[in-house]
């Protein structure tokens, strides 16, 4: 019979860690963010709230959660309900289905590094984008896509649906395949529509899944970074800068580190309430059970 | 019975000798075994690419055969996360003992006190080397010279000839460049007059600022209390670099070198990296090497880049990193290093060779270096150089006019200097 003194020394190891390098510098995070520190200059200056008064009026920053909630708002639903859409598509029976959940699945498991940098190469002014546009004869922008400020972002996020959507297509065609049989069976005997077997037998019971899924994503949306870094570095004219990336810039490249703080604990609490409403919204803790 | 009792004297005294003898011998030994061992400098460098690499290494050996007792702990730091690692460095104490520093990045470290002051050795070299203002502070000096690099106009022959212009006659003066970028640029929707960078931190300034010398701009006042940017000549500068990227393509530093490359763009301002890549591509087209143009009336100033080897305070080998320093800027080793890297030596005499001289392409180089400028000496510089960096991207994208952007940069820079 193990001891409660065993039990302790089993959790240990995870205790370390989670302490050390999870705990330990979510509160030191949140300490610097009331002080004013830089490497170079160690010593800490305590400030109050001084950082989260400048960020309040910072336009940069705003500029920064303006983009991120376009992100999440243009990113999210449109991922979800294409994921959702094709893992109903490739759920069904017909020839070649292993390769399509494969093709589409691959994006996912592409270095995200790499995929932007093609994105950037297909987006630029002698990119495939533009010259498709010109074989129609609309045109795309002057200088690609990414060197406007009207198209750069929405440029970066259907890139970013593309990337992730068959990661949560995977998610949606694992639930459907857990559903019994006898759901299907049952609506079939009461001669159900099609609309009708998904309306009221399959969108209640991926709920749960739906759920994971756009958490998830949310918050993964919210933490939106590498494809900015490595296409844009926020430009142009601060057009593509988004939260994680104002935390970076403030951060890691000019070494304000509880300004960095103060701005990541923002994108802690909004993130926090999203994840909150969402939880709220698909009744959690009731449904998630089924 | 005095025998055994001399006797047992005698075995004590010389167990004695016999450990004491042993005791100075393992002495000697360790002395001797302290002086073989070597002391290991560690140099942080950027030089990583296959034609610098074996160059490095080379001089690494060259410098470990000639001084058996220290050895070289080389590391490896890359443009995009270098600044970082050294500032994590310095913050955790844990700095090499030669350093290599880009010209704009010294005086935040220097003004802080974080670089030894090497003023004694760098008086003996005064006169051998280019370009000391960077790692000059107060009077003290903090760093050595030890690679130069400037960038000057590029530009494509056959684009020229075919817009109808001399294409052994590059444009000398803003208003021909504008004609000519402007007629380049009507040659085709796949055709380019001028090469503009945009958002790329650290890049786009270099690129603006040349034309605001050119034109008798000055960003600091003399005394360094205020910010001079959106003065006339700032104004006049600004406008024109606006309407020369109207006549042009706006991409990264590396698309744009490519879109030259493969004979797309009629005029570029590049480095020395660009002259390498063209000379060593089969394909790229006839291209030409020439001075800045300049405004009427003004000088042709381009940006004086370049790489400084300092010494942290923290080393515990000062003596030896300097003698590695002295090592890499002898003449012949700061030639070798810059014609696989295409940089400028900083050793005046490595500098005069004939590989320099007498190539036509590089004599330009040379000639542009001669006159151009460093940024301001100022700790605060990187924060300054992004405010001139935003309001050169919102007059290009027409967002602000040039005279409000500038003001406004100039207001941002104002309360950096006065923080």
């Amino acid at each position: 019979m193990p001891s409660r003194r065993h039990f302790g020394l089993l959790l240990s190891p995870w205790g370390v860690t989670f302490s050390v390098f999870w705990l330990f510098p979510l509160l030191f995070a949140l300490y610097l963010s009331f002080t004013h520190y830089s490497p170079l200059a160690p010593d800490l200056a305590w400030q109050g709230a001084q950082n989260y008064v400048k960020l309040s009026v910072d336009s940069d920053f705003w500029q920064a959660v303006r983009n991120t909630l376009l992100f999440v708002i243009g990113t999210v639903p449109l991922t979800t309900a294409l994921a959702l859409a094709l893992a109903l598509l490739l759920n069904r029976r017909f020839l070649g289905r292993g390769f399509f959940r494969a093709a589409f699945f691959f994006p996912s498991i592409t270095a995200l590094v790499v995929v932007a940098l093609v994105w950037s190469s297909l987006y630029a002014r002698a990119g495939m984008f533009t010259r498709v546009l010109e074989t129609v004869g609309l045109g795309g922008p002057a200088n690609g896509f990414l060197f406007n400020p009207a198209t750069a972002l929405p440029a970066i996020m259907l890139m970013d649906v593309w990337a992730a959507l068959g990661y949560y297509m995977l998610l949606f065609l694992a639930a459907l395949q857990a559903l019994p049989r006898e759901y299907f069976e049952s609506a079939q005997l009461l001669s159900a529509s099609r609309w009708q077997t998904f309306r009221f037998v399959i969108w209640p019971a991926l709920k749960p899944m739906t759920l994971l899924v756009l958490l998830l994503n949310t918050i993964k949306s919210f933490q939106v970074f590498v494809e900015v870094y490595v296409m844009t570095k926020g430009g142009p004219m601060g057009a593509t800068s988004t939260m994680v990336f104002f935390v970076y810039d403030e951060g890691l490249v000019k070494f304000d580190m509880g300004y960095a703080s103060a701005a990541a604990y923002a994108l802690f609490v909004v993130i926090a309430l999203v994840a909150l409403i969402q939880a709220r919204y698909f009744g959690y803790g009731r449904e998630v059970a089924l | 019975m005095p025998l055994p009792r001399m006797a047992g004297q005698t075995t004590v005294w010389s167990m004695k000798r016999l450990l004491l003898c042993g005791f100075a011998l393992l002495f000697v030994s360790g002395c001797i075994r302290r002086v073989e061992e070597k002391t290991t400098i560690t140099w942080w460098q950027f030089w990583t690419d296959p034609l610098a690499r074996p160059v490095i290494e080379e001089l690494v050996a060259t410098f470990e055969a000639e001084n058996p007792d220290i050895a070289v702990n080389l590391v490896d730091l890359t443009w995009a996360e270098g600044h970082q690692k050294i500032v994590v460095a310095f913050a955790a104490g844990t700095t090499p003992d030669v350093l290599e520093l880009g010209s704009d990045w010294v005086a935040e470290f220097s003004h802080k006190g974080l670089l030894l002051d090497l003023t004694a050795e760098a008086e003996r070299q005064r006169d051998l080397l280019l370009k000391w203002e960077p790692v000059t502070h107060q009077g003290r000096t903090y760093g050595f010279p030890w690679l130069l690099g400037t960038r000057v106009l590029f530009y494509n022959k056959d684009l020229l000839f075919r817009a109808q212009f001399d294409p052994e006659k590059p444009p000398e003066n803003w208003a021909d460049w504008l004609t000519e970028a402007l007629a380049v640029d009507r040659l085709g929707s796949d055709v380019h007059g001028f090469a503009a960078n945009a958002f790329e931190h650290h890049r786009l300034y270099k690129k603006f600022l040349p034309f605001f010398w050119s034109n008798g701009g000055r960003l600091l006042s003399e005394d360094g209390d205020s910010c001079l940017l959106a003065s006339p000549q700032g104004v006049d500068a600004l406008e024109f670099y606006v309407a020369l990227c109207g006549a042009g393509l706006i991409e990264t530093q590396r698309e744009l070198d490519l879109a030259f490359l493969r004979g797309k763009v009629g005029f570029t301002i590049s480095g020395d990296w660009l002259l390498d890549q063209l000379r060593r591509d089969p394909d790229s087209p006839q291209f030409g090497v020439a001075l800045l143009p300049r405004p009427e009336g003004g000088q042709s100033i381009s940006f004086a880049g370049g790489e400084y080897l300092v010494i942290p305070k923290k080393s515990a080998h000062a003596q030896e990193a300097q003698l590695f320093i002295n090592f890499l800027l002898r003449p012949e080793n700061n030639l070798k290093l810059c014609r696989a890297i295409g940089f400028v030596p900083a050793h005046k005499a490595a500098a005069q060779n004939p590989y320099f001289l007498d190539d036509p392409f590089r004599a330009v180089f040379y000639e542009q270096l001669a006159s151009a400028q460093p940024t301001p000496v100022h700790p605060a510089w990187v924060e300054m150089e992004e405010e001139v960096e935003r309001a050169v991207e919102a007059a290009m994208y027409g967002a602000q006019r040039p005279d409000s952007a500038l003001r406004r940069a100039a207001r941002a820079i104002d309360e950096i200097i006065g923080r």
